[in-house]
């Protein structure tokens, strides 16, 4: 009973997406009502126990087509939800959440992905990878992730572990995590609140056509790495800006390093050839005293990065 | 008032064939090659130097490590190494390890002592970067990365694990923080190779863009084809081909 009402609460938040989509990829005239808030024909659900749920399992899902949602919940196995979608489909085919034509009814196909668990890891890969598939996956709140599609987008959400996300032509939203994190979307935006930091962990927010938005937490010790290239960086951390944003690891010994010299030995060179440019407009900084780096970088959109609570 | 003092110099007005003579001469001189110093042979005289003076043991690639304890263990495993390095070096007259810190300390043991820790701290941390290189989380691998900017004198090793990182790391990330490392051995010849050599086969178009920004930098011109090649791409990225071209511009 409980996890019918999760379920409705996810499909409604997944239909919001679907709903904002531009209507390009809609057919007839009028845009499909939004889906009910109820499970359809098409949604299947597989749970899958971990070997050691004593210790933090992994998940690894590495689709085409199809978002994936992970949701961090007090369980000790991972549960995966699937439902085919109208997003990215083909035109041709029918909306997940149309009535069957009358007098037929749908057959439920072969489960469209397999799943296999190994040493408390979870990984997930889809039979068809052209056969759009959203996931939704329920996982310990403790977890590992690793997830990456091209046409969709990822969201996780309470999830804390070493978590390394990629997208190609979606979203990356991360909600309330902690741990480590490794995010990349070409086309869409990152937006991520971390709220509890792995200490001597770097992290990486970076995205090529998006906007980066971050907010940690505000206490989060890190040597912080800004840059965008076509747009601003926002913030509203105190960061100490380095002197010497040209050379961000100062040597720490202070005994000779041969190739710096040696590279400064060939710009000096370089610089009597020609002018130089100084293209290298990335601003380092430290919040807190310094920590581990932290990498935020757009090309064509704005960065902020922001003091949580 | 030049002139003057030249016409009382030169009482007899300038001979003509002494005149020419002398331009001929000058002419010959300046003909004469001047002994511009050949920078590849000062290149590779400074290379055998440095070569020689980095020669260090080389390290064994280490297997991941799956646990800090393990690390932690190899560290005192280490640390009692250098001591009794340290230690035995009283007696021995010839200690390669004294060659690694570049000192040779005459009889001063305690000098002898933290030399040898010092060339053997270097070696746990390279060690440690390679290994931290070679793990399966992303933000692992980070870490190895970022922490050869700490290395001083890195080895070669550290410096083709940085290359292959670039190259073939599956995290977009990953590879960007490689390419930041990477600056510092902008000048050896695998790295000018190498990056020239992932300009054209990156697939991720923000480390295409850092990396055409790594070449502008290091003045990199003999990446002008890549660049050319991959500012005439159609099938490339129309911010990359952008910057390429844009690239091609800043190293004429």
């Amino acid at each position: 009973m409980r996890n019918a009402i999760l379920f409705t609460f996810i499909v409604t938040a997944l239909a919001a997406p679907v709903g904002a989509q531009p209507s390009d990829q809609r057919q007839g005239p009028e845009p499909p009502p939004p889906p009910p808030a109820a499970p359809n024909a098409t949604a299947e659900r597989t749970t899958i126990p971990l070997s050691d749920p004593s210790r933090p399992g992994s998940l690894k899902v590495d689709i085409v087509m199809g978002s994936i949602t992970v949701k961090g919940t007090n369980r000790r196995d991972v549960l995966i939800e699937t439902r085919s979608t109208s997003n990215g489909r083909p035109p041709r085919r029918r909306a997940p959440d149309e009535p069957p034509p009358p007098g037929l009814r749908r057959l439920t196909q072969s489960t469209p992905f397999s799943v296999e668990e190994d040493k408390n890891t979870v990984s997930i890969d889809v039979d068809i990878p052209t056969r759009p598939i959203d996931f939704t996956i329920e996982v310990p709140l403790r977890a590992n992730l690793d997830l990456e599609t091209v046409m969709g987008s990822v969201s996780v959400e309470g999830v804390e572990g070493e978590l390394e996300i990629e997208s190609v032509n979606g979203a990356v939203t991360l909600t309330n995590v902690g741990g480590s994190v490794v995010a990349h979307t070409v086309n869409g935006k990152l937006v991520a609140t971390v709220t509890r930091a792995a200490p001597q962990q770097p992290m990486a927010f970076t995205s090529l056509n998006g906007s980066v938005d971050v907010t940690l937490p505000a206490a989060v010790k890190a040597n912080l790495k800004l840059r965008s290239d076509q747009g601003d960086v926002y913030t509203d951390f105190d960061l100490q800006l380095r002197a010497d944003s040209r050379n961000p690891n100062p040597n720490p010994n202070p005994r000779v390093d041969i190739d710096r010299q040696r590279a400064d030995i060939d710009r000096q060179r370089a610089d009597i050839r020609r002018r130089r440019v100084d293209i290298d407009n990335a601003i380092y900084g430290s919040v807190n005293g310094g920590g581990p780096d932290f990498e935020m970088r757009t090309f064509n959109g704005n960065v902020y990065v922001r003091k949580g609570k | 008032m030049e002139h003057e003092k030249l016409s009382r110099l030169l009482p007899d007005g300038v001979d003509d064939i002494e005149s020419d003579e002398l331009d001929a001469t000058w002419r010959m001189l300046g003909s004469i090659d001047s002994p511009t110093p050949n920078s590849e042979r000062m290149r590779a005289r400074l290379d055998a130097v440095i070569d020689a003076v980095e020669h260090t043991p080389t390290v064994a690639r280490p297997r991941p490590f799956h646990s800090y304890a393990l690390q932690g263990l190899a560290a005192a495993a280490m640390l009692v190494t250098g001591i009794g390095i340290g230690w035995f070096a009283r007696s021995e007259a010839t200690r390669p390890q004294a060659a690694v810190g570049g000192t040779r300390p005459a009889s001063n043991d305690a000098t002898a002592q933290i030399a040898a820790m010092r060339g053997e701290m270097h070696d746990l941390r390279e060690m440690v970067s390679l290994s931290l290189m070679q793990q399966q989380s992303a933000s692992e691998r980070l870490k190895g990365v970022t922490w050869t900017g700490q290395l001083d004198r890195p080895s070669g090793e550290v410096v083709s694990a940085l290359l292959d990182a670039l190259m073939h790391d599956p995290n977009v990330n990953v590879r960007l923080a490689t390419i930041d490392a990477l600056e510092r051995f902008a000048s050896r010849e695998e790295v000018r190779r190498g990056t020239i050599q992932a300009v054209a086969q990156q697939p991720s178009a923000l480390v295409q863009i850092a990396l055409i920004d790594f070449m502008v930098k290091t003045n990199e011109r003999e990446s002008v084809p890549a660049l050319r090649r991959l500012a005439m791409d159609p099938q490339a990225n129309n911010a990359v081909r952008a910057r390429a071209a844009w690239g091609l511009q800043q190293l004429g």
